[in-house]
């Protein structure tokens, strides 16, 4: 039996006895591709920021390859979450894309890059250097690496922030909107880089507002409302035969408005 | 009016030395109340309520309190206390621990102006609080920091005249005795202060020059940097 790259049971969060996630269980395979989507508020961001203990979830547990993530068993049988320092050893083996992309200012293109490796990792300099250099020309940005954020465009940054995410070769990367606080303009060049991610079986979970992207790129589409999963299908499926009516509206909803199709869905037969 | 060269001759010499003090004992003051400054402000950040509470609660009472009342408690009434204190170090402590109170609110405002995106992306990566604080937090609060701790440090230059009262031969002081010798209270005020508008500009130049280098980075025209690492 395969063991699931990410696995959570029974997740729940509540922020001041708000409950936000209402009990999520989702599994990614290794390799695999799973876009959330849904409404605003529903829940999506705070999931993954639950997955590596960001914001810690209220109950329920994560696995990472079959290993319980930000908690450990005592020897009496009770769950406690982990010491920080081992917590930040086990965040090192999941990947994390921000919306707001969150390089840090005061390091270029490929100091960013560079960081997790050399300080994470303790690894050499050259190491590092070596590493992050070949990320960012994965990403397109080999001429760019001696740019500060600040020179870089939002869809570069974004780039640059995968790069840096790569970087540690994560068993998983979670991409939290990736592309919403990008000009539309430069939607396509940060979506081409995950494409070719998950064209070479990075285990991927991404919370998008790109219908088009999820369909042409993920195995599942989830669909998060109010703090549960509606619908969890093959991309195809979940839009050419939802199976229930809240992903029908929502469909109906993307589609009629065009929110964020920055590329045209592709036939169906 | 006619300018007597041998006012000058005499008061010039007696007010460098009350000058090198002031420069000597601000330069002290400024150290320490950084320093202290610095853990006060960790403190502001602390986990434990009772420790915030604390950190709080001194500030507030640095806060409330004239520096030039501190100057006198701890002269005058630390002894009584069992605490005798020659006054440089009376005063010192008094406005150390006054600009301590400062300091960390500056250090603490700068780092809570940082997003919390940079730490959450350090915290992604599995960075440890020794390295975010040194490698993401400090160098983004410095900039910001900078002009502020400056100011503090014109505004404490200023402060150091208040240890005249408990007899420190320092700038205003000196300056003191000296317009006593020679009864040439315009000329030699004047001159003292000349030397703390001197000190002042100085600090604000230095601030304005260290302020462009740690925020050269924030100018999205500014050139790329070739081939150049930390």
């Amino acid at each position: 039996m395969i063991v699931p790259a990410l696995r959570t049971e029974a997740l729940k969060k509540a922020f001041h006895g708000t409950e936000v996630l209402r009990g999520i269980d989702l599994s990614v395979m290794p390799g695999e591709v799973a876009c959330i989507v849904g409404p605003s508020g529903s829940g999506k961001s705070t999931f993954l920021r639950c997955l590596n203990w960001l914001s810690p979830a209220t109950s329920g547990h994560v696995y990472l390859n079959g290993e319980l993530i930000g908690e450990h068993e005592t020897a009496g049988g009770d769950v406690v979450p982990l010491p920080h320092k081992m917590l930040q050893e086990q965040r090192q083996r999941i990947g994390m894309v921000f919306q707001s992309f969150n390089l840090w200012p005061h390091r270029t293109a490929l100091e960013n890059v560079m960081e997790g490796p050399l300080i994470v990792q303790k690894r050499t300099k050259a190491e590092a250097r070596e590493t992050a250099e070949s990320l960012l020309a994965r990403v397109g940005l080999a001429e760019r690496r001696n740019y500060h954020p600040a020179q870089l465009s939002g869809g570069q940054q974004q780039r640059v922030a995968i790069a840096r995410a790569l970087a540690m070769k994560p068993e998983v990367i979670l991409f939290d909107e990736p592309t919403s606080a990008l000009d539309p303009e430069l939607v396509g060049e940060v979506l081409n880089v995950m494409k070719e991610l998950a064209a070479s079986d990075t285990t991927m979970l991404v919370v998008t507002h790109e219908i088009g992207f999820a369909v042409e790129v993920a195995d599942r589409l989830v669909l998060m409302d109010h703090g549960v999963i509606v619908e969890d299908a093959p991309p195809r499926q979940f839009v050419a035969n939802p199976r229930e009516e809240r992903s029908r509206q929502f469909l109906r909803q993307v589609l009629s408005r065009g929110l964020s199709l920055s590329q045209p869905l592709p036939a169906f037969e | 009016m006619s300018i007597d060269l041998s006012l000058f001759a005499y008061a010039i010499p007696v007010l460098a030395a009350g000058a090198l003090f002031t420069l000597q004992i601000g330069l002290a003051i400024s150290a320490v109340a950084l320093v202290l400054g610095a853990m006060l402000s960790l403190a502001l950040a602390a986990k434990s309520r009772f420790i915030t509470g604390l950190a709080h609660g001194y500030i507030v009472t640095m806060r409330g309190i004239p520096p030039l009342v501190l100057i006198l408690i701890s002269f005058y009434v630390l002894p009584a206390m069992g605490l005798l204190l020659d006054p440089p170090m009376a005063g010192a402590t008094a406005l150390s621990l006054y600009f301590t109170a400062y300091v960390a609110i500056a250090i603490r405002g700068a780092v809570a102006s940082i997003h919390e995106g940079q730490t959450e992306a350090a915290l992604s990566l599995g960075m440890l609080p020794r390295d975010r604080l040194t490698r993401i937090l400090v160098p983004q609060a410095w900039p910001i920091v900078l002009p502020a701790l400056c100011g503090l440090m014109i505004g404490l230059f200023k402060e150091t005249a208040l240890l005249s009262v408990i007899s420190v031969p320092e700038l205003t002081f000196m300056t003191k005795q000296a317009v006593a010798r020679t009864y040439a209270p315009f000329e030699i005020y004047f001159l003292a202060a000349l030397i703390y508008w001197g000190w002042s500009a100085s600090l604000d130049a230095l601030a304005r020059r260290l302020e462009r280098h740690a925020t050269r980075y924030r100018r999205p025209g500014a050139k790329p940097q070739q081939g150049t690492l930390p």
